[in-house]
């Protein structure tokens, strides 16, 4: 019988009830979506991890650098040398997909692919000077047609290969190219040179004893370590953003179902005043809240599914750049994720009904029928409250741990959006005291006799609102930060690099010499064998003008110039824990005491961080000649006509020189940025679209309620303009109400995410910056959705005669 | 009005409730419709409130046919000529009860001097103007209805069963005051009532049965 009326209820008001599932289904949709993302961000991370730490075999990599592969040959020569296999890795890219090159030993790789092998891989590897292995799954994806060659850009140049798929290959190798490893070292232009040496695990003892000068070991525990460094950061930030949607989605859930249950107060009062028992009122209303949640969540789950899989696309080419491996382009959800996601978003409305349910349970059923309840807003205000001093108290006091952090800035949100209807009901006194009494005012006070009814709703939209507007704060301060960053690092006027051969201490004299030059800086960087990076410096003294010092001694320069001593940076420093004055050891540069830092400098390039030594220090502790890149200082500042046919002329093996502007790898770098960045603005469009569906679905159901008061103006002889002036005037108002009260809260979510958690998860600090512009792009939205939610119901009214409205719903 | 029909769809089923009614109601006359609970009494009174369309047939209102009025006209015809006391009131629940009363005064564009503090006074609402109409009981909120009805001086009171919520001594004095406010030349009433009191500060009385109008006996028939 009552569930017959709740039925009825909702049938009849086909409109609210559409909404409500709609707002449900957004609020997880938006749930399952960060959620999806992020596991398939963290399982690509793991395979990154795992690619990284290529099974449990022990490693021989070299001090820095690559391995020359005559070091190789002699280990292997050692009596009693355990199964050594060779391995050199290299990037190339296939129908514009990014792929690892692999090159391997076939006949060796029993470690790589277990004893039995795939089969015939040896001899197809060796089959012709230009072939390489796929799995039959990359090939189909790469869209490869049999009998045709693969057309890859490796280095900068197009070659074609021949290919071959194989069933089989063991899931590292998966998404690669497999190649002998002289064909590797050919197409990668690195003869002679091995990325790393596979030793199958329990040989440590024995390379111990036996590994030659300037190389090293890393067993498999180090290398994980090493990975987790590597994408720890990632992982925070992914933590962080999904801790945000969390709250969104289920403060939408909240918002939609509470509107839901408070509209029909007075039905539930009738139904207690006919002598429906209080506890069959609140069972009634569990029982609907579930039944609407669990199709909504339903429908939510599928639709965020369906939207993490877009997001996909638009992520995986940025990840795949930053970790080289790419994630798996079809998702394949933990399943425990779904009925975890479900049951938060039933959660969600549980605690939508449990008030409403309370109330009806506890209040004199007369009472119920006011149409403003003896809100329970207070108990609410202070949980709020509480929530907010406790996410204050995380914030301040355990400044310390990463996910205290992130503890804290999902309870902010949380505690504020709690207090979000007592602040609106504030803003709509002010608002009434201000409207004078035309339709301003009648609008007004239409909206206040039902805040506690807007009240959800407002807190889920500020909520939204914020959380997109703060992300989006973030992303252009940082955005910001990193072009300061990098206009000030890139002091050279052009830098040069060359596209065959290398650049070594004899180029490098010989290019100084040039009499345009007033100086020529240069870099090089290299990995060391405990996964720590180190860049070469030799920089002139303009170049010195490009570091941001955190912390420096007064003669940095002159002491990194001497030697023996070291620069770091923001995130090495803070991983590391170290100050200005600390030392780092460096094994391949035995110091007893380690190389003093003498200047802590700010650098946005790797979250990993780097150790920046003198270049002739370098070049005698790791008898490596080469330089990645010069920078050119030229006495005009700027360069000169024909340079590049002069520097072809006058140095040897510079023919293939080319120059690049600090302009285009500032640009390129802040296109880096972007497609890093590509997966947080993803998550904050997702955000903003839920945003955007759940501001429109609860100010139309709002206004859908009203239908009879509008239809009463009418009938009273309100024209249809002022009514629609009316009704979208009050949308359009709680938008703005929102819009304000999420003001602050952006400001401050931008705050945290810029001054706590970057640093926290990524190591750099962040100059603080107000990009106002980022917060204002999402008022005309919100504001824009608030007139839209409001025209609807105004057309729909104004289109008829009043009379049936008074009588029907809409 | 002259032959107008109006049915309504429920579920698949045509309930026709008006059926080639014709009805003339002239200035200065107060007329009372009976008939039993769901004869279309109140469909009548929103058609003729401009609230609602006929099916078919015409309905004049000082000699212009309303149903082919744009719906501009139609609402300026309904703020200024007309006053509607509805079955359930609907007053504006967000709306104090001064402002409900003063709603047409408002619409009109009218400045409230005093009118509306006066009409409350006269129907004994007058302690009330500060509350919210559900802080009402259901006669105080039939008083204000009437109220709301009357302020802005409309030529053409419909008033849909104003005593029902009255007991009989309040009822006499609104009806009195009913009669005394549209007593002025040119003022048409249209009750729907079934009370024999209401009908009584009528002159004419019609019965609404099968969907049309008859002249109604001086006496219901009990
Ligand atoms: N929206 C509607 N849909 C279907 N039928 C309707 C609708 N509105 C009214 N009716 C039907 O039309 C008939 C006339 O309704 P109306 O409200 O005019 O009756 P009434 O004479 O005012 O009754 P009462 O004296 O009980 O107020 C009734 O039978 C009612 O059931
Ligand atoms: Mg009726």
């Amino acid at each position: 019988m009552l569930w017959r009326s709740s039925r009825q209820f909702l049938t009849g008001h086909p409109a609210q009830l559409l909404l409500a599932l709609a707002g449900i289904a957004a609020g997880v949709a938006v749930m399952t979506g960060v959620a999806l993302l992020r596991g398939a961000l963290l399982e690509s991370l793991e395979r990154v991890d795992a690619a990284l730490v290529g099974g449990e075999g022990v490693r021989v990599v070299a001090l820095a650098g690559p391995v020359p592969e005559d070091r190789f040959v002699e280990l292997k020569r050692t009596p009693g040398a355990p199964e050594l296999v060779p391995v050199l890795i290299g990037r190339v890219s296939v129908a514009g997909q990014a792929l690892e090159l692999t090159g391997i030993d076939p006949f060796l790789s029993r470690q790589l692919f277990g004893d039995g092998g795939v089969a015939g891989l040896p001899a197809t590897l060796t089959a012709g000077p230009e072939t390489v292995a796929l799995s039959v799954a990359t090939a189909d994806r790469l869209n490869l047609e049999k009998d045709t060659r693969l057309e890859a850009r490796i280095r900068g140049r197009n070659r074609e290969l021949d290919w071959i798929g194989v069933e089989g290959l063991p899931a590292g190798m998966e998404d690669r190219l497999v190649a002998d490893i002289s064909t590797a070292q050919v197409l990668l232009d690195r003869p002679g040179e091995l990325s790393h040496i596979l030793a199958p695990a329990g040989s440590e003892a024995w390379l111990g004893d036996h590994l030659p000068d300037g190389l090293a070991l890393v067993t498999a525990d180090q290398r994980r370590a090493d990975a987790d460094r590597l994408t720890g950061g990632m992982r925070a930030n992914l933590a962080a953003l999904s801790g945000l949607a969390l709250a969104v989605g289920m403060f939408v859930v909240f918002s939609v179902l509470s509107f839901l249950f408070v509209q029909r107060r007075r039905s539930f009062a009738v139904l207690r005043g006919v002598g429906v028992r209080p506890g069959q009122l609140s069972w009634l209303m569990v029982r609907e809240a579930l039944f609407l949640g669990a199709i909504g969540t339903l429908v939510g789950l599928g639709l965020g599914s369906w939207l993490a899989q877009g997001l996909m696309e638009l992520v995986r080419e940025p990840v795949g750049d930053l970790y080289q491996s790419l994630p798996a382009r079809t998702l394949t959800p933990a399943l425990w994720l779904f009925p975890v996601i479900g049951l938060f978003g039933l959660v969600a409305c549980l605690l939508a009904v449990a008030p409403v349910a309370r109330e009806a349970a506890r209040v004199p059923a007369g009472r119920m029928l006011a149409p403003n309840p003896p809100v329970m807003a207070v108990g609410r205000r202070l949980m709020g409250a509480a929530i907010l001093i406790l996410a204050a108290l995380l914030l301040l006091i355990y400044p310390g741990a990463l996910w205290l952090a992130l503890a804290g800035l999902f309870l902010l949100m949380a505690g504020y959006a709690l207090l979000v209807p007592w602040l609106a009901s504030g803003l709509l006194a002010l608002a009434a005291r201000a409207s004078g009494a035309g339709l301003g005012m009648r609008g007004v006070a239409m909206l206040r006799s039902g805040q506690a009814r807007i009240g959800p709703a407002l807190s889920a939209l500020t909520l939204a609102v914020a959380v997109t507007a703060g992300i989006g704060m973030m992303i252009s301060s940082f955005r910001v930060s990193v072009d300061d960053w990098v206009t000030r690092l890139l002091q050279a006027d052009a830098y040069l690099t060359i596209d065959e051969g290398q650049i070594d201490g004899e180029f490098a004299r010989a290019v100084a010499g040039l009499p345009e030059l007033e100086g020529v800086s240069s870099a090089r960087r290299t990995t060391l064998a405990d996964g720590r990076v180190l860049v070469a410096y030799d920089l002139p003294t303009r170049a010195w003008a490009g570091f941001d010092w955190l912390e420096a001694a007064d003669d940095v320069q002159a002491r990194f110039e001497e030697g023996r001593a070291v620069l770091v940076t923001e995130p090495f420093a803070r991983r590391y824990g170290l100050a200005l004055g600390d030392r780092v050891d460096l094994e391949a540069l035995p110091d007893p005491d380690g190389l003093e830092i003498v200047g802590i400098f700010r650098d946005y390039s790797t979250d990993q961080g780097f150790i920046a030594l003198a270049g002739p220090d370098y070049r005698e502790a790791f008898d490596d000649p080469v330089r990645d890149n010069l920078g050119l200082y030229f006495e005009g500042r700027e360069i000169p006509d024909n340079f590049v046919g002069r520097l072809a002329e006058s140095v040897p093996g510079a023919g293939t020189a080319r120059l690049t502007k600090p302009a285009d790898i500032r640009s390129r770098t802040l296109a880096v940025f972007d497609q890093t960045f590509r997966i947080t603005r993803a998550l904050q469009i997702l955000l903003g679209l839920i945003a955007l569906v759940a501001l429109v679905s609860s100010l139309l159901a709002l206004a859908l309620e009203r239908a009879r008061d509008y239809a009463t103006l009418r009938a009273l002889g309100l024209t249809r303009l002022r009514l629609a002036g009316l009704v979208t005037g009050q949308t359009l108002g709680l938008a703005a109400v929102s819009v304000i009260l999420a003001i602050p809260a952006a400001l401050v979510l931008h705050g945290l995410l810029t001054g706590v958690i970057q640093p926290r998860s990524f190591g750099w600090s962040l100059p603080m910056s107000w990009p106002l512009a980022s917060l204002m792009v999402v008022v005309p939205w919100a504001l824009a959705a608030g007139f839209l939610a409001g025209l609807y119901p105004a057309w729909k009214i104004a289109r008829r005669d009043p009379a049936p409205w008074l009588k029907e719903r809409l | 009005m002259r032959r107008v029909a109006r049915s309504y769809l429920s579920g698949n089923r045509r309930v026709r409730v008006l059926e080639d009614l014709d009805l003339d109601l002239p200035a200065g006359q107060r007329l009372a419709i009976m008939g039993r609970s769901g004869s279309g009494k109140t469909t009548l009174l929103h058609l003729a409130g401009v609230m609602d369309t006929p099916d078919s047939g015409e309905i004049r209102i000082a000699g212009r046919a309303v149903q082919d009025l744009g719906e501009p006209f139609r609402t300026r015809l309904r703020a200024r000529e007309i006053g509607l006391v509805f079955q359930d009131f609907n007053l504006m629940d967000s709306l104090s009860v001064a402002d409900n009363i003063g709603l047409p005064l408002w619409l009109n564009g009218i400045r409230d001097s005093g009118r509306v503090g006066r009409l409350a006074e006269q129907l004994a609402v007058g302690d009330l103007l500060a509350r919210y109409p559900w802080q009402l009981s259901g006669g105080e909120k039939q008083r204000v209805a009437i109220a709301r009805a009357l302020v802005h001086r409309p030529r053409l009171v419909l008033a849909d069963e104003p005593t029902g919520a009255l007991d009989e001594e309040t009822a006499a004095d609104v009806l009195a005051l009913l009669a005394q406010a549209t007593d002025e030349a040119g003022v048409a009433v249209l009750v729907v009532t079934h009370s024999e009191q209401a009908a009584g500060i009528c002159n004419r009385r019609l019965l609404l049965a099968t969907g049309r109008l008859q002249e109604a006996p001086a006496v219901a028939v009990k």
